[in-house]
């Protein structure tokens, strides 16, 4: 009984020090090239892969005015991938990385972008990391501004998308700083 | 042990002859209950005047009233049919119109519009039942005829719509459409009181944010829920002191009152109007000035109160909400009824706002606000400044500067009072 339980935990040892090798293995080789690749913090451990592609196209972000006012369209450059998601992705992204010009950021710093889905519908959902919410600046006018330079974004470069549902951490939330309703889809609106 | 081990032995006999007795008495009530609840009823005439055709219909009787097998529907108008039991709804179309039922629901959806049945729409065994007034009063718009219903013959009688005539339509319409322009017919309906009563009795406030939640904060740490309260207790004082109305506040102190049971208190609070008070708030500190929202939808179509109102059905089967979690549900979009009156609320205050401040005025807009949704009255939201930036943050330490917010709240309350009493004295 003792002999075949110590033979036993042998081969429990044996099978973790196999897995702890592999993972070192792992770590060593696959995170450096991980990591030149996230230069951006947008980029986290469980933001989508997005695959590259030779070709560009050009999308139109919405960015907030400095007055928060009325958001602006600034032109940018992402890959032409072969899949639809992956542009969204991308264009969500660099809405996240914010304007090149001096035009304000519509998502709170920190926020990650954690996976985007398409329904048949035409909606789009975009699941953000916490920060979205607990890095918000707070606001009617802020809050506007989020919501719509995601959803204006997405309706205004991929026309399969209608409207668009914002989601935290895989849920839906009542609210992002507590003035809009953001537990159903919005369609786009000139702000 | 032994004794208690008996007895127990002793109380089981019986115990369970009681649950076999039950289990009859329930399958015999199952029985009778099934067979009542499929009982055929009475025969239904529908007759097509312009071709003479002539069809039977019957009806079946669920907790006593008249209901129609769908599918018996079906056959004699034609109708296509699309059940979507994830979200309990029941589509009909003819040709290129489309109705949406909803399980358990008095709601139908035709086009962008809201109608209520005086009855559910009814589940049995698998089936799906409409009340019989569906055919009279649904399925005109449905098919673009006219149906007139005799009673006394028990008879349905179909025939192409004339020019210029529509039936009188006795449902209660909500159109869930934020149109700005519409006609002004309808601004004043819920404002219309009966005689010499004033039609502004009841104002509630709505302090934004409090307790864990502390709205935005200003450059040197100025929170959003404070400054705030004190301009509702500070408009409070105003309104109760000077004009004798009845004010709620939805929070007298810093504490956390989720969104949708804002509007319930100022439903619950019969209130006459609703102003939510809030500070604005920016990445950028020189964003400043002043801005009165009221309610727009977030979806250009009408897909928003189909997924809301899908979303209530989903809640309102969930067996463990309580009543009231389902009243709020049910007030999601009620405040659309109101939107014509909101707004003139809103440019009421905006032009008090623009008339006595020296701050800069951002204009009247319209979002999908969460707080405003479930109010069954004139609702609106104020952002009174932006404490992120410097120059405002300070103003709003200053005790004389937030007297100065509540008396433009006063004011817009005053405006607002003078005109709508005006009106429901007339009537
Ligand atoms: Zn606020």
């Amino acid at each position: 009984m003792a002999k075949k339980s110590g033979g036993f935990n042998f081969i429990f040892f044996g099978l973790i020090i196999i897995l702890m090798i592999g993972a070192g293995i792992y770590f060593l080789k696959y995170l450096p090239k991980r990591s030149k690749n996230a230069a951006k913090p947008v980029y986290s451990e469980t933001a989508p892969k997005i695959k590259e592609s030779d070709e560009k196209m050009k999308i139109s972000l919405y960015f907030s005015s400095p007055d928060d006012e009325h958001l602006v369209v600034e032109s940018r450059e992402i890959y032409r991938t072969s899949s639809r998601i992956d542009q969204v992705k991308q264009a969500v992204i660099a809405l996240i990385e914010g304007s090149n010009k001096d035009l304000d950021p519509i998502i709170p710093e920190g926020t990650v972008l954690k996976e985007v889905f398409l329904d048949k519908n035409g909606t789009a959902y975009v699941d953000f990391s916490i920060e979205l919410i607990k890095n918000h600046p707070g606001g009617s006018s802020g809050e506007i501004m989020t919501v719509y330079g995601i959803v204006n974004t997405l309706c205004a470069n991929f026309s399969e998308i209608k409207n668009v549902q914002i989601l935290v951490e895989g849920k839906e939330i009542e609210t992002i700083s507590g003035h809009l309703d953001t537990r159903y889809p919005f369609s786009m609106k000139n702000i | 042990m032994l004794k208690n081990g008996k007895r127990i032995e002793k109380l089981k006999g019986p115990a369970v002859k009681g649950i076999n007795n039950l289990k009859y008495k329930v399958f015999i009530f199952i029985l009778l209950f099934s067979s009542l609840v499929l009982a055929q009823e009475n025969q239904y005439q529908i007759i097509f005047s312009e071709s003479g055709k002539r069809e039977e219909i019957l009806s079946e009787k669920i907790d006593g009233k008249e209901y129609i097998l769908i599918d018996n529907l079906q056959k004699i108008f034609f109708l296509g049919k699309n059940l979507q039991l994830t979200s309990k709804k029941i589509d009909l179309s003819y040709k290129d119109k489309k109705v949406s039922f909803f399980i358990n629901s008095n709601e139908v959806r035709i086009g962008s519009q809201i109608r209520q049945l005086s009855l559910p729409v009814r589940e049995a065994q698998k089936k799906y039942f409409l009340p019989l007034e569906v055919i009279n009063k649904i399925l005109p718009e449905l098919l673009t005829k006219e149906i007139n219903y005799k009673k006394s013959d028990k008879t349905f009688i179909v025939s192409d719509k004339k020019a210029g005539l529509r039936s009188k339509d006795v449902f209660t319409t909500i159109e869930p459409k934020t149109t700005i322009d519409r006609k002004n017919d309808n601004k004043k309906k819920s404002l219309v009181l009966p005689s010499n009563k004033p039609a502004i009795y009841t104002v509630v406030l709505d302090p934004g944010h409090g307790g864990i939640d502390p709205g935005a904060i200003g450059p040197t740490g100025l929170k959003e829920k404070n400054v705030v309260l004190e301009i509702a207790l500070k408009a409070k004082k105003l309104l109760t002191n000077n004009l004798g109305i009845n004010v709620v506040l939805t929070r007298e102190r810093d504490e956390f009152i989720p969104l949708r049971k804002r509007a319930a208190i100022a439903n619950n609070a019969k209130a006459d109007l609703f102003i939510s008070i809030h500070v604005n708030a920016s990445r950028r500190q020189y964003a400043n000035g002043i801005e009165v929202y009221f309610l727009s939808a977030a979806m250009d179509d009408d897909s928003r109160a189909v997924a809301a109102f899908e979303n209530e059905v989903v809640k309102y089967e969930k067996k463990d909400k309580k009543a009231s979690d389902i009243e709020f549900t049910l007030w999601d979009i009620v405040q659309t009824e109101h939107i014509q009156t909101s707004r003139v609320l809103a440019s009421i205050l905006g032009e008090q706002l623009k008339k006595n401040l020296s701050m800069r005025n951002r204009g009247v807009k319209a979002a999908p606000f969460l707080v405003l949704e479930g109010a069954n009255t004139p609702s609106i939201l104020v952002e009174m400044g932006f404490i992120t930036n410097k120059q405002e943050e300070s103003n709003m330490k200053k005790e004389s500067v937030l007297a100065g917010y509540a008396q433009q709240v006063f004011n817009g309350v005053l405006a607002f009072k003078s005109k709508y009493d005006a009106q429901g004295g007339k009537k």
